[in-house]
């Protein structure tokens, strides 16, 4: 639905150019809801205006539901809705002549545009604030009409630029399941841009991370989730490890670290055993990053042998855990930025 | 003319409508005068003496108003819609750069031909009634073509100069000092065209026809004036 090739757009700021979108390759398929995530002047903005054809950009090209972002630019504006930042609304004027003003501008009947803002009224909750102004609106409230503005004209393409931004954690809830809803229901492709990583986690299937206007790392969220995972496994069980049973584990080949420690560790919520009144505790065992997955699985095997072995301990639960779409991104904006000092 | 030049004209009549303090900003001056000839009136002014203010301010108010008020009104057609953040959206609608201009234009010189034209033939008429012969006095050849045809292809070419430098700046304050220029500019010009050939139909005719001309061209290339990237690069 959205490709580009080498997208670039520079700015000249004080006679240099500046890079705000730097050879971008993307495609984003018909129907999926894609994350753009990044820092506050990453190029997500200028991304969106690129391909909704607000700008032009200055190397590559780009098409949106098959027609060029340069040369068939009309056609790609029919086509998308654009959620801009700021909810954007004449202040002057009832939520309805908002909301049909940009009907007329997309060249739907009349009757078509009150069906229209009569169902997107009714699926986003705003039917009874149709005929107050936008000044009198909360922010969530104005955020959803901004959004049925995007759909009125029922563009196969939604760019959604920092949906949430600025609003209540319950508002930003509800928005968030809006769009899930109208993904749901009409297999529209939805870019959603946001440095919320919660967010991206909770409703995009692909994200793409991009820094300095360049996409450092594209994929599925959990197979970001997986690549950027230390290679361990945590082991709960109720009862006494000995530390001569830890050595053991400590020795078996492939094994870097061992952890041992009962209550909140790493992430994992090691609670009390109610029935038992019993202790759960953790044993996270790192590999050494080396380690083949088929060694993992062998390693995993002893040690699980050697917990379950000893007299008075009970093996709970076995689980590799996962980073955070948030530890994965914090991690590789860490490291781009080592680079960047490296490179000086 | 396309269909969205009016979408985009019919949005801002109701955002004119609703801006009452702007709206009363603009019916302020023609009011003003209509109160002072009538209070010269109820003051039992002697007829010449109404019948000379209406000979001189008629064809000068009728000139004067379509300039200022669409001059206030275009300086805010793009300036206006960036600042309150609403040109995004606008832009990434699909229509063209010519339509949006177009509308915008429209839309500052229909209001302030509106208002001159209602002054005009409402200050008349009622001074009609007080001194019959004033209309056939004031309402000469050259008022006429002053007032219906130089006055709005001068503030059409005010509204065209002026919703461009709109365009082209992001703060009012600019939008606004520019504004006034082209304004005083045309109203200068108007008064040394006016010293230089006298009150000759010919000549009047001869120098509205060439504005007509500059006219014509300005709306002709009107969607090379500004590109939607120049208009978010602003923002």
């Amino acid at each position: 639905m959205i490709h580009t090739i080498d997208l670039e757009k520079r700015f000249p700021i004080k006679k240099k150019k500046i890079i705000a979108v730097n050879k971008v390759n993307l495609d984003i398929e018909t129907g999926e809801i894609f994350g753009l995530l990044g820092p506050n002047g990453a190029g997500k903005t200028t991304f969106f205006r690129l391909v909704s054809c607000l700008l032009q950009p200055t190397s590559g090209t780009a098409t949106v539901a098959g027609y060029d972002i340069v040369k068939e630019s009309t056609n790609v504006r029919k086509r998308v809705g654009l959620l801009c930042e700021e909810p954007s609304l004449y202040e002057k004027q009832t939520i309805h002549d908002n909301l049909r003003f940009f009907g007329e501008l997309y060249g739907l009947e009349r009757k078509h545009i009150e069906k229209r803002i009569s169902d997107l009224a009714g699926t986003l909750d705003f039917t009874d604030l149709l005929l107050r102004k936008p000044g009198t609106l909360s922010k969530g409230q104005r955020q959803r009409v901004s959004l049925a503005r995007a759909l009125l004209h029922e563009p196969e393409v939604l760019l959604l630029d920092e949906p949430t931004a600025n609003l209540d954690p319950e508002t930003a809830n509800s928005v968030r399941l809006s769009i899930k809803e109208l993904q749901k229901d009409e297999k529209r492709t939805i870019v959603v841009s946001s440095h919320n990583l919660d967010e991206v986690e909770k409703i995009c299937g692909r994200v793409a991370i991009i820094d300095n206007g360049k996409v450092i790392r594209k994929g599925s969220v959990n197979l970001l989730r997986d690549e950027f995972s230390a290679k361990s496994v945590l082991i709960s069980y109720v009862g006494i490890l000995p530390d001569a049973q830890l050595a053991l584990i400590e020795q078996v080949q492939g094994v870097q670290e061992v952890r041992n420690g009962a209550g909140r560790s790493q992430g994992f919520d090691l609670s009390v055993d109610d029935t038992k009144k019993l202790s759960h505790h953790g044993l996270e065992v790192i590999f050494a990053s080396s380690v083949s997955d088929q060694r993992v699985e062998e390693i995993i095997s002893e040690v699980v042998r050697v917990v379950a072995a000893t007299r008075g301990c009970n093996i709970v639960s076995v689980t590799s855990p996962k980073k955070s779409l948030e530890e994965v991104y914090l991690k590789l904006l860490h490291d781009k930025s080592e680079d960047r000092e490296e490179s000086r | 003319m396309s269909s969205l030049v009016f979408v985009i004209f019919r949005k801002e009549m109701r955002e004119l409508r609703n801006t009452k303090t702007l709206l009363l900003a603009i019916l302020l001056y023609p009011l003003i005068i209509v109160a002072l000839l009538f209070r010269d009136y109820l003051l039992a002014a002697p007829r010449s003496e109404i019948l000379a203010q209406a000979e001189l301010l008629v064809p000068f108010v009728g000139f004067l108003l379509p300039l200022s008020v669409a001059g206030v009104l275009s300086m805010d057609s793009f300036v206006g819609e960036r600042n309150r953040r609403t040109i995004e959206p606008l832009l990434a609608s699909p229509i063209s750069e010519r339509e949006l201009f177009l509308g915008k234009v429209l839309s500052a010189l229909v209001p302030s031909l509106l208002i001159t034209y209602v002054f005009v033939f409402g200050f008349s008429g009622a001074l009609s009634l007080i001194e019959p012969t004033l209309i056939g006095v004031v309402f000469t050849a050259s008022v006429v073509v002053r007032i219906f045809w130089q006055a709005p292809v001068l503030a059409l070419l005010s509204t065209c100069v002026v919703t461009v430098v709109s365009s082209k700046v992001s703060d009012t304050r600019v939008a606004m000092q520019v504004a006034n220029y082209v304004v005083l500019g045309l109203v200068f010009f108007s008064f040394f065209e006016f010293g230089f050939f006298g009150d000759s139909l010919a000549s009047l005719v001869l120098v509205t026809s060439i504005f007509s001309v500059i006219d014509l061209v300005l709306l002709m290339l009107s969607n090379r004036f500004y590109k939607r990237e120049e208009l978010m690069k602003r923002m």
